[in-house]
């Protein structure tokens, strides 16, 4: 294994670029609730995210991080997109559609299929991304993140489940990645010291 | 001498002493595994003062391995530096002349 140093060195500078301060988990879990209760109750919630915003960069500006320095990672395929990717993803979303027109009770069928439209065109778009871009590996995770949410947009739309357990899985994982964010953020303050000419 | 020792012992003439040095070494490593970074990011990573970072980047960068610029990131200005075409070959050259030397005296 003759790339290992060059391999860890290269990870553990993606990672910790890319979620230093656990801001990209807390941003992550936020959205997620946000966007899935307002999906389920009211569109006006998604308003939630512009005071997000707003303590975003009120922190950028008024409080000094730590400086993890500025870096331009260098762009690698975290995988090579083929065909087989499209076909699984639509696959995927057919079956789920089947599922839900199996168990549809009160949803019209026109409603069914608009919504199995929308998830086809996310799975695409997202293929899409992969196939032009070349991604860090560390963002896969991220990607997983946005899976797990469409497929829980899924769930809460066309599978009419008791107790609405889609809902309930977007929240968890939402809350999970907000609890990590906040820990890589206490952690960061604890292991990343401030250089004495910083601020 | 045996021919094993021979072949290790030209190669240890063929290490890149610009390179070799341990907080070049450092540098080359930590610019080699992005596309670019700034003084502040080899700073953290290599653990080297301010004075001696500087001066390891001018060698580095007279020898033709590391390309300096400066560029303004939201309007802050930055000390970018990155290698070289010929930096990212003399460091995977000196990597495979390493693992020669290290082949050979462990045969």
């Amino acid at each position: 294994m003759e790339n290992d140093l060059i391999t860890a060195t290269r990870n553990k500078v993606q990672r910790e670029q890319q979620y230093a301060g656990g801001k990209s988990f807390f941003m992550a879990g936020t959205n997620l609730i946000v966007v899935v209760t307002a999906v389920r109750y009211s569109y006006y919630i998604l308003l939630a995210i512009i005071p997000i915003l707003l303590l975003n960069l009120y922190i950028r500006k008024h409080v000094i991080l730590p400086r993890i320095g500025y870096v331009q990672i260098k762009r690698e395929p975290a995988f090579r997109p083929s065909l087989w990717y499209f076909l699984a993803a639509i696959a995927i979303v057919l079956a789920v559609g089947f599922v839900a027109a199996l168990g549809a009770g009160e949803m019209s069928m026109l409603t069914r299929q608009v919504w199995a439209g929308v998830m086809v065109s996310a799975v695409l778009l997202i293929m899409l991304v992969f196939t032009i871009s070349y991604l860090p590996r560390s963002e896969v995770n991220i990607l997983i993140s946005y899976g797990i949410l469409l497929a829980a947009l899924v769930l809460t739309f066309l599978i009419d489940m008791p107790e609405n357990a889609g809902y309930l899985i977007a929240l968890v994982w939402g809350s999970a990645n907000i609890v990590l964010g906040l820990l890589q953020f206490l952690m960061f303050l604890k292991t990343h010291k401030r250089l004495k000419d910083e601020d | 001498m045996k021919p094993d020792d021979a072949k290790a012992e030209a190669n240890v003439d063929d290490i890149d002493r610009i390179i070799h040095e341990p907080a070049r070494l450092n540098i080359m490593l930590y610019l080699y595994v992005v596309e670019k970074g700034d003084f502040t990011y080899l700073l953290h990573k290599t653990g080297l003062s301010k004075g001696n970072l500087s001066v390891q980047l001018q060698k580095l960068e007279q020898s033709g391995y590391v390309e300096i610029t400066k560029e303004f990131v939201e309007r802050i200005p930055h000390t970018l530096a990155s290698l070289t075409k010929q930096g990212r070959r003399a460091f995977e050259l000196y990597k495979e002349t390493l693992i020669d030397i290290l082949q050979a005296s462990g045969s």
